[in-house]
């Protein structure tokens, strides 16, 4: 028993893989370099608020030589655009990103012929980029909706692209698991420092250092965001969320009840982010949606037991459960020091 | 239904109108006047989503009926700016990246806009105090702050407004650019629709009778009642499906309506489609249903048992069994200089997304049934509605509309299928809303699980072998069950190489709420089990914690606990930059607490004590 | 969802006397804050008046009034403006402390001071305050269109969980209360969130120094048991005696029966111990008097701590 407030810090790592887990996963793309020099991407995609949007325009920017803010998203509609199958399984980056990757990179293609055509250069030393459109080594240079006007009136050409990617897994095997469930795995780690209040047993969470393997980092304060928002759902876990059931009832029925991190309750969160391109996919890029949050709440844990000795091991470590292990540790310390 | 004369200043506007006398101001908004910016979360005050000024005052919409501010002068978040024409605030939450499923942003815009014009000098500490009553499930708040404070700086010319319109990009690369997000415009002025925001002619709408018990057969459902009121126009129960009647999105177990009897509180039993919310409320209290309890399963051990059967087709309680064995661990328990041996649980978690559950359903002119709704698997659900339905697969459309938060929640498909049999059987547009309430006792969770734990290593750190048995409650349908066994047993005991393991997960159907898909699918509750055990080896053998995770970290060429070889491996250089990067004070983690070196840096944000105003005296003259 | 035909905002006490003497099957309400998420699922569920009398316009209802020994709030302060408002921080530090806490600055903008008292809720963080500052409840009771004015002390007001003592039609029209200018105060609460957070524990206590003894002190206590309490045995026990480690100590030991909650009782009184303790230092610091060595206090405080046997 005591006042006072007391500081620790922990540290928890963790690894995770990308896509669709010990099954065969795959998505597609249609892309058109589009009048104006701008693009159409075409997937079956919708923003769920991990930044997939910018990233496919950004992946669409950098392999047509458009501007990203000239790529258009179409809907996801499964009458009207290909399969790209789930929002999840933090496979949207790499999934999704790469088809758009390879069906962009089939239309570019249909444009350089022609261009190529038009300059009589070889294809070779066609460049792209920002909205330009370039022969490397000779003094040609458009912009891309020149290029594209040339390809469509002069040679009858749409540039056009539809592409697949595909992720090879295998399923595991029933007696003994063994199988390649990805080809591609992300690494990560994070410290927590927490400050306990021994007369209240509440924990502030104050800070999180978090490092990530990503794979390549598309867009880099996307990647912050989303471990941002991990760690914080993850504190949520480790603090004080906790569906409650008596007999199959709830008793945390509505958000009064069923409590949520609120802008006090959370820590400032610093990361940083580190790049494994992976070997096997075009852009690199692997992902960071679910692994943001797997070594947060072993973290806050460790943390908690830095600070003031004792191990919560059962999820959320809420202020009673910390009070009567505090409690219980005097308690032993006291007769140990009797005895 | 009775009505109430309105007179009142919106955005500028005078509007002088009839609405339903119970309205409250937020439906008022939404319904009457299309101000969708304006979101409904919780319906309780609990999450901000619906903020709005009244008079000037920051307020809760749903709180407040529309009858109490005849007469005001209300702002939504419609009047601070449109996508061309953006507010300080609303551009710098472009800025920094505020936004993620966006949900939240309206009201969190409005809280900011009206904490920087309470006092446009607000500190940090002032900003999240005054910003305290608006949940954000997805961005962790931290982008948000830094907006706030941007917005605040650009307004008090601490900042030159040129700041907005920056953002890095490498020399010739848009990879690795910070692009600002093409969805944020539409998200900070409230432009975007979800599908609550969405209306189409001639449209119903949808309200579902739920289960109270957790184990019953159905003995009886009499809607006589409930059809005979007035605007009522049908429902449909479990005899209404065509087609094969189950989903799921690994075991497909779960009918679209309780199907003789129920498994959890919750379960969907009647949809009715009436003229208004209001009048499928009232005919859901006219349905009377006749029960035979059935003895019920709450504990996933007693679910091994399987003296109770959940789903008596299946003849056992286990979804999923996923055994790993690489090794032997008796041999490497043998060489062990330490064993540990613990247990570990973790509890069910909510997904919370700000956006409840909602969905437009529709037949099209060619005889497609459509459906709209925030789906996080529209290509699986379509399959699955096809087989329900009892429809070629190309005469079903799913459109996947703005996702206000999934997290995995919205990959299971249950309310789309009452909303296709409505449709279908009314051909008439059908819109369904979950209140939160709804939302909460109906979907699933995150698995809860239970943890035993023994390991074994040399007094070095090594670890010599590793048997983890983790039983999970997956409630009363399959869901994710199998797949979220499957990952909590590949990835369980970390990233470390182990040659001898003994891993098992099992998932058990209870009468509990389903377990289902949620970001970190069993990975999470594992991998905790296994860092905190780490943490007690690093105790033990007196090793600073990243050493001991060194010792034992994957390198290029390890097999994998699945007995796949790697072809990289960063767990190393991420430890390396973590340590650097939060300067941690070397030593092993016995307790070291106050005598640590590395405390206190200002990476950590302040200790929260309340009542950062009363500090700094900023006060207001009452009226 | 809550439903109702008619929803009326009296402006005066004789048009709200008029309209409940005329109208049946009517809910009073005043804020709204608590009503609304009554009305919803897992709780009341679909609820139905024909009327709704709205008290929170009467202007009898809204008042400041700031005398030297006496302060009066009107029932309709909303918790916002009793946050902010300058004479009460001057003047009733205490309050300000717990609007803090209060939910958030929205519903506080519409919460009254009334209303979170007529719901006597046992977790309400008012009460324990205006217990401290020996509030008395001004009561408007309704006889024919007569509204006669009646004075209660709280504790004869508040009469257990979620019921207080006040006819079908009556109101309460206000509080009076000490002016505690020269008192220090704290609050201190616990839930499981600092920002709309719904209270396990919490306590306010108020006091005054003079020549390093406790001239008074006014604790009180909610969340712990059915009603909202002073703790009176501690009080008395400390005024007139010496700042000490000891004292404090010993006074946090002697009223922790008080809890009665069904649940996390053993939680709750060690946190209700530690929060008169720490309440009491805290009040003690913003004491401007340089005679207390604080510091020696508190480090004493923590031994007496490590010699006790739960």
């Amino acid at each position: 028993m005591s006042l006072t407030k007391k500081r620790g810090r922990g540290m928890a790592a963790a690894w995770y893989g990308i896509a669709r887990t010990a099954a065969m996963d795959q998505a597609g793309a249609w892309a058109e370099i589009d009048d104006g020099g701008t693009a159409k991407i075409v997937t079956g995609v919708t923003e769920i608020g991990e930044g997939i949007l910018t990233v496919l325009a950004q992946v669409a920017a950098e392999e047509l030589g458009v501007k990203p803010e000239n790529v258009m998203i179409g809907e996801n509609d499964t009458s009207r655009s290909p399969e790209a199958a789930h929002a999840g399984a933090t496979r949207q980056t790499y999934m999704i990103g790469n088809a758009v990757a390879l069906a962009c990179r089939q239309a570019k293609n249909k444009l350089f012929a022609q261009i190529a055509k038009e300059w009589n250069v070889d294809i070779q030393t066609l460049k792209a980029h920002d909205g330009e459109i370039w022969s490397e080594g000779t003094n040609y240079r458009i912009p891309m909706s020149e290029a594209i006007k040339i390809c469509k009136k002069k040679y009858g050409v749409v540039p056009v692209g539809g592409e697949n990617y595909t992720s090879h897994h295998t399923g595991l095997h029933p007696e003994d698991g063994s199988g390649k469930p990805w080809q591609a795995y992300v690494f990560g780690g994070q410290v927590a420092e927490v400050e306990v209040d021994t007369a209240t047993g509440e924990v502030q969470l104050l800070g999180i250092w978090a490092c990530h393997d990503v794979g390549r980092a598309i867009n880099p304060k996307g990647v912050e965001g989303q471990v941002e928002g991990g760690v914080v759902q993850a504190v949520g876990q480790a603090l004080m969320e906790n569906f409650e059931l008596d007999n199959g009832k709830t008793s945390s029925g509505n958000l009064a009840k069923y409590i949520l991190p609120t802008s006090l309750d959370v820590p400032k969160v610093k990361t940083k982010i580190v790049e494994d391109p992976d070997p096997l996919s075009p852009l690199g890029a692997k992902g960071i949606g679910e692994p943001a949050m797997v070594p947060t709440a072993p973290a806050i844990m460790n943390a908690i037991y830095d600070a003031v000795g004792v191990r919560i091991k059962s999820l959320p470590a809420t202020p009673e459960k910390i009070l009567s292990a505090l409690r219980e540790k005097q308690r032993k310390s006291l007769n140990k020091s009797l005895n | 239904m009775s009505e109430i004369k309105l007179n009142l200043s919106i955005n500028g506007k005078n509007i002088k109108r009839s609405t339903k006398s119970h309205y409250r101001l937020l439906d008022f908004l939404r319904e009457d006047l299309d101000l969708t910016g304006t979101k409904e979360g919780c319906g309780a005050g609990e999450c901000g989503t619906c903020s709005v000024f009244v008079n000037g005052k920051l307020i809760k919409s749903c709180l407040m009926p529309v009858a109490k501010v005849n007469g005001s002068k209300i702002e939504t978040v419609e009047s601070l700016g449109t996508p061309d024409k953006m507010s300080e605030v609303q551009k710098a939450f472009c800025l920094t990246g505020a936004s993620q499923c966006g949900f939240c942003i309206p009201g969190m815009v409005m809280a900011a806009t009206s904490t920087l014009r309470n006092n446009p000098k607000s500190s940090l500490e002032e900003i999240k105090e005054e910003m305290g009553g608006n949940i954000c499930r997805c961005t962790g708040y931290q982008k948000i702050f830094e907006a706030v404070e941007i917005a605040r700086d650009v307004i008090n010319k601490k900042q030159n407004k040129n700041v907005f319109d920056k953002y890095y990009k490498p020399e010739n690369s848009f990879i690795g650019a910070n692009v600002k997000r093409i969805d944020a415009p539409s998200k900070v002025t409230g432009n975007l629709k979800y599908a609550a925001d969405m209306k189409m002619q001639n449209m119903l709408h949808m309200q579902v009778l739920r289960s109270d018990r957790p184990h019953a057969k159905i003995k009886k459902i009499d809607l006589s009642k409930a059809l005979k009121l007035k605007g009522v126009v049908t429902a449909v129960t479990s005899d209404d499906v065509p087609g094969i009647d189950n989903f799921g999105v690994f075991v497909e177990d779960q009918p679209v309506l309780a199907k003789n009897k129920v498994r959890y509180v919750g379960e969907a039993i009647v949809a009715v489609a009436a003229e208004s919310v209001e009048i499928a409320k009232e005919a859901l209290s006219k349905i009377k249903i006749i029960y035979e309890d059935l003895p019920c399963l709450f504990k996933s051990e007693e679910a091994l048992k399987n003296k109770i059967l959940i789903h008596e087709d299946y003849k056992t309680n286990v979804v999923k069994h996923i055994p790993i064995r690489k090794g032997n661990i008796d041999e490497g328990f043998a060489k062990a200089d330490v064993i540990i041996e613990d247990d570990f649980s973790t509890q069910p978690v909510d997904h919370a997304y700000l956006e409840p559950m909602a969905g437009i359903s529709y037949v099209d002119q060619d005889g497609v049934l459509t459906i709209v709704s925030p789906s996080q698997n529209i290509t699986h659900h379509r399959h699955m509605m096809a087989k329900i339905m009892n429809l070629p697969i190309h005469k079903v459309r799913f459109i996947m509309s703005p996702v206000g938060g999934g997290f995995g929640g919205k990959e299971d498909m249950i309310y789309q299928g009452m909303l296709a049999l409505l449709a279908m059987k009314t051909r008439l547009p059908i819109k369904y809303v979950m209140s939160r309430e709804e939302d909460i006792v109906s979907t699933a969770k995150r698995h809860p699980t239970k943890t035993h734990y023994k390991m074994g290593l040399l007094n070095n750190g090594k670890i010599t072998a590793v048997e983890i048995k983790t039983l999970s409650d997956g409630g009363a349908y399959g869901c994710s069950t199998e797949g979220v066994m499957r990952k909590a047993a590949i990835l369980g005991a970390g990233p470390y190489h182990i040659e001898n393991l003994k891993m098992d997960t099992i998932g058990v159907y209870t009468n509990n709420t389903p377990s289902g898909a949620f970001r970190s699918f069993g990975a999470l509750q594992t991998e905790f089990a296994t860092e905190s055990m780490m943490d007690l080896a690093s105790e033990k053998l007196n090793l600073d914690p990243f050493e001991i995770r060194r010792v034992n970290a994957f390198k290029k060429g390890d097999l994998t606990h699945t007995k796949q070889k790697l072809n990289s491996a960063s767990i190393n250089n991420v430890l390396d930059e973590l340590e650097k990067l939060c300067k941690w004070d070397k030593g092993s983690s016995n307790h070291r607490g106050e005598e640590r070196k590395d405390l206190n840096s200002s990476d950590n944000r302040e200790s929260c004590t309340l009542g950062a105003r009363l500090e700094t005296n900023r006060s207001r003259v009452s009226k | 969802m809550l439903k109702y035909d008619n929803y009326y905002i009296p402006k005066t006490l004789k048009e709200y006397a008029k309209m409940c003497n005329s109208i049946g099957n009517y809910r009073i309400v005043a804020g709204c804050t608590d009503t609304m998420p009554w009305a919803r699922e897992g709780r009341a569920g679909d609820v139905y008046f024909k009327n709704i009398i709205d008290v929170s316009k009467i202007k009898e209802l809204n008042y400041m009034k700031f005398a030297k020994k006496n302060i009066s709030l009107g029932a309709a302060t909303s918790f916002q403006d009793i946050f902010l408002d300058k004479k009460i921080r001057k003047n009733l530090k205490i309050l300000p402390q717990i609007s803090v806490w209060f939910a958030d600055d929205q519903i506080r903008e519409q919460a009254t001071l009334g209303g979170n008292i007529v719901n006597a809720s046992p977790a309400a963080d008012s009460t324990p305050a205006l217990l401290s500052l020996n509030a008395k409840v001004i009561i408007g009771v309704i006889k024919g269109d007569k509204i006669i004015k009646k004075t209660l002390t709280l504790k004869e007001f508040v009469r257990g969980r979620n019921k207080v003592a006040l006819g079908k039609k009556d109101l309460v029209i206000g509080f009076d209360m000490d002016n505690l200018n020269d008192y220090q105060a704290c609050f201190e609460k616990v839930g499981h969130r600092r920002s709309l957070v719904i209270s396990t524990v919490c306590v306010a206590c108020v006091l005054k120094v003079k020549n390093n003894k406790f001239e008074d002190i006014r604790i009180s206590v909610s969340g712990v048991c059915e009603i909202p309490q002073r703790l009176l045995k501690v009080e008395k026990f400390l005024i007139g005696k010496q700042v000490s480690h000891k004292n404090i100590f010993e006074a946090s030991l002697l009223e922790l029966n008080v809890i009665n909650s069904r649940t996390r009782k053993d939680y709750r009184k060690q946190v209700l111990q530690n929060f008169i303790v720490r309440s009491i230092l805290k009040s003690l610091e913003k004491n401007t008097s340089k005679n207390l060595n604080l510091n020696f206090i508190k480090d004493n405080l923590e031994k007496e701590y490590l010699h006790v046997r739960n």
